[in-house]
């Protein structure tokens, strides 16, 4: 109990230093900063996020984020200018192309061809019985 | 009854092939992760090649601004380095050797670091830069894709990005970039 107030009391604050140091206008905006900087990997520290990462180049592309939102830009424009110029390597979850067609359909396919066997192997032993 | 483990005619064959599927699939997973260990998630392939540079503005060493118009036709390379990456310390001995001997015309974009800092570098060590650009809030940086120092874009005449090369530049990776430089390819 004690442990989970405790990580309660900083999730707090690293919610508040967020808003201290990016202020925005709107729900809306800060909302979107939010989005788009858990979506986002810094491409430093590449398992971690823009909104974990101290890493001088997430420090810049939350500044960037945050500007482009005071310019009145959307979650949209913001991610379609950062995969333009980091590809698709920034965003963690990648877009369905015909290049990531194996990687997103695979485990339904596993998934399927495991219930098949699963399937074929009930009705055999259900035929003998 | 006789035991006869993968039996025998067609129920046989079948039964084989359930027998050594997981086998196979076994080995096409090790065959791909093995693959997969050889691959450097820390190099990232640019998104930019063969695109033109982004219109960006840059300050010089002096304070002026300089725009990609300015930089096209006049750089054949763009280096991303600062005074406090070490590899950059290791590489730039070689960059002076190909600025003096191909007049390999290079503009060294500064990442994170500080006029102060550049100034003292170049007079310390050299300058093989045609010239110096800083980027103050990011925008060049985030623009061209750049993660780390240091980086080389090859540019053609046109502006257009030919490759982009991570990490530093040494005698021996620097016949795989000259394949990039036409003018270069041209006397070698």
């Amino acid at each position: 109990m004690g442990r989970l107030l405790l990580v309660l009391l900083f999730s707090l604050t690293a919610v508040a230093k967020t808003a201290d140091v990016y202020p925005l206008p709107t729900p809306e905006q800060r909302l979107a900063f939010q989005h788009l900087t858990t979506e986002l990997r810094c491409l430093v520290c590449q398992n971690q996020n823009l909104a974990d990462s101290n890493a001088e180049l997430a420090i810049t592309m939350r500044g960037k984020i945050h500007r482009m939102l005071l310019q009145g830009k959307s979650e949209a424009d913001i991610k379609e200018f950062l995969q333009q110029s980091y590809g698709n390597f920034i965003l963690f979850s990648p877009p369905l192309t015909w290049q990531t067609l194996g990687l997103w359909l695979l485990p339904f396919m596993v998934l399927a061809s495991g219930v098949l066997l699963a399937g074929v192997k009930l009705w055999s032993w259900s035929v003998r019985l | 009854v006789d035991f006869v483990p993968f039996g025998d005619g067609e129920k046989g064959m079948a039964k084989q092939i359930w027998v050594w599927s997981p086998l196979v699939v076994l080995f096409v997973l090790c065959f791909l992760l093995w693959q997969g260990m050889r691959l450097d998630p820390h190099k990232v392939p640019s998104n930019l090649i063969a695109q033109p540079l982004p219109m960006l503005t840059f300050k010089r060493l002096n304070n002026d601004s300089v725009t990609t118009t300015q930089l096209i036709g006049n750089v054949d390379l763009l280096h991303v380095w600062a005074s406090w990456c070490l590899t950059c310390r290791q590489e730039h001995l070689f960059l002076l050797q190909l600025a003096k001997r191909h007049h390999l015309r290079i503009a060294g974009l500064i990442y994170h670091d500080s006029v102060a800092n550049i100034q003292q570098w170049l007079q310390e060590r050299g300058d093989p830069y045609q010239m110096v650009l800083f980027d103050p809030n990011g925008d060049g940086i985030l623009a061209l894709g750049i993660y780390g120092t240091p980086e080389t874009f090859i540019v053609d005449q046109h502006g257009i990005i030919l490759h982009k090369h991570i990490g530093d530049i040494n005698p021996r990776n620097w016949p795989d970039l000259i394949k990039y430089l036409p003018k270069l390819k041209a006397a070698i």
